[in-house]
């Protein structure tokens, strides 16, 4: 309802939405959200390159960062403040389940379980997998051309993971998306498959063609120089693993009362988690279950005036 | 909310033909496996048939936890009744335990993947749909109907089944 002022109105939302973009790490820059640019955008089309999450529960937001006072004069009364230790957290229960879900739920490398060769040693992220198929010219983002085979290879439904074969190189891998870091080739196995192991850039086959694969959504990496497939029959996480994933988050309050508020957080890593799943009650004894996603905040600077911010709240209040 | 409706019939109509393909029913000069949605067949299609399992839809069921918005449930009621297979009738609560029997086994997994049955061959539509248990509620020994020879036992099972509508909340 509008206050007296005219500008004021009581917020009313019914749900979260969460959209995230991943942080370059080589150049360590997060994806900003604009709100005079983007703010009103349509919920099911966030701006590129958002990706929506779906719904989340349990949408908490907490701040840890410490006021100290100074004091002066005989008294020692407080003469001002500052602010020390930045901190923030944010944690919510991701109600969908998904590849980006479980890699942000998890925080560490999210491991693409290959198709496997069926002589492989088997491993818990999966054993040597079947060999790659290369990807042709002519392929793009939404349609992979793989030869005249392709229906005998793969099937519409199928899940794929499409990215180049590891190159014994060193840092960041995974195209669009850092899935991993390598400090030294042995630590890997110098496997091949390492990238495809770890990419962020897997898809499911919509429909096949005579010579190519059609893409249900459209690879957040593109088509790689030198990408090659292999079929994805599970997603991974560990508890444990030596990388943080970094991530842009954008959660939305849906404008039930017609304001909207955003929650940008500039850069975000998964922090310690107690529970890692929720039950959500159906009916006794079924249960959705949900993905719990603690993060914290870690500081960007604020491009207009040089402040170190951890998140930023803005308000529209018509959308 | 029919695409869920027509997926929890079929998948427990090929399920009876599978586990007892004997249990069959004629309807409108036709056979088939002894299980009806009563909202698909001509209004007033005469009296129920013994030995059947006739479903019908109820009320909208709420998810405990409101936070799972997505998921819908409906209450689903399975009635069946057996006059027996003896004239003397005497075998009625054997009848009915082995249509009990039946009714437990074809909800067994209570789940399903959920089809469009508009188009032939039917359509994957994406999304799984489950259902609580059934409910036995308690067996009704009728009396003699109509002059018949024969008392029925009926029973009416419950259950909740849910699904993710094609419309999203």
């Amino acid at each position: 309802m509008r206050g007296a002022s005219g500008t004021t109105q009581q917020l009313v939302s019914r749900r979260v939405r969460a959209y995230f973009a991943a942080v370059d790490r080589a150049s360590d820059k997060p994806v900003i959200f604009d709100p005079a640019k983007q703010g009103a955008f349509p919920l099911d089309a966030p701006p590129s390159p958002w990706m929506e999450l779906g719904e989340v529960a349990n949408f908490k937001r907490s701040g840890g960062t410490q006021v100290g006072e100074m004091r002066a004069g005989a008294r020692g009364a407080v003469a001002g403040q500052y602010r020390a230790n930045l901190d923030a957290k944010v944690e919510c229960d991701f109600l969908e389940w998904g590849k980006l879900q479980m890699a942000l739920a998890g925080g560490s490398q999210h491991m693409n379980v290959l198709a496997e060769d069926p002589n492989a040693e088997a491993r818990a992220t999966g054993g040597r997998p079947l060999a790659a198929v290369a990807v042709l010219a002519g392929s793009s983002a939404g349609e992979l051309v793989v030869g005249n085979d392709a229906g005998a290879r793969f099937a519409a439904g199928d899940w794929l993971a499409v990215d180049a074969d590891y190159q014994q190189q060193t840092g960041y891998v995974g195209t669009g998306i850092a899935g991993a870091y390598i400090k030294d080739p042995a630590d890997v196995g110098r496997d091949i498959n390492y990238v495809r192991r770890v990419t962020f850039n897997v898809a499911q086959v919509a429909q096949t063609t005579a010579s190519s694969l059609l893409l249900e959504q459209a690879l957040w990496g593109g088509v790689p120089e030198g990408a090659a497939i292999q079929k994805v029959v599970a997603f991974t996480d560990r508890e444990g693993g030596s990388f943080f994933q970094e991530w842009s988050a954008l959660f939305v309050m849906e404008e039930d009362s017609g304001g909207r508020v955003c929650f940008h957080y500039p850069r975000l890593m998964a922090a310690a988690a107690v529970e890692r799943e929720r039950a959500m009650a159906i009916a006794a004894p079924m249960s959705a279950v949900a993905l719990h996603g603690v993060f914290t905040a870690l500081p960007h600077v604020d491009e207009n005036d040089g402040e170190p911010v951890l998140c930023y709240r803005s308000y529209f209040p018509f959308v | 909310m029919q695409f869920a409706k027509d997926s929890f019939y079929m998948t427990l109509r090929a399920r009876l033909a599978s586990r007892n393909p004997l249990r069959t029913v004629v309807v409108s000069g036709v056979t088939r496996p002894a299980i009806v949605v009563v909202e698909n067949e001509l209004p007033g299609n005469g009296e129920r048939l013994p030995n059947t399992f006739y479903i019908e839809w109820g009320e909208s069921v709420a998810v405990l936890d409101p936070q799972v918005r997505r998921v819908r449930g409906m209450m689903c009621r399975i009635g069946y009744f057996t006059c027996g297979n003896v004239e003397s009738g005497v075998d009625r609560g054997r009848m009915v335990g082995e249509l009990d029997s039946e009714l437990l086994a074809i909800c067994n997994p209570a789940c399903t993947g959920k089809q469009d049955y508009t188009q032939s061959p039917s359509v994957n539509l994406g999304t799984g749909m489950f259902w609580t248990y059934p409910k036995l509620g308690a067996v009704n020994a009728g009396e003699k109907r109509d002059g018949a020879a024969q008392g029925r036992m009926e029973r009416v099972a419950e259950m909740a089944m849910y699904f993710y509508p094609e419309v999203a909340a």
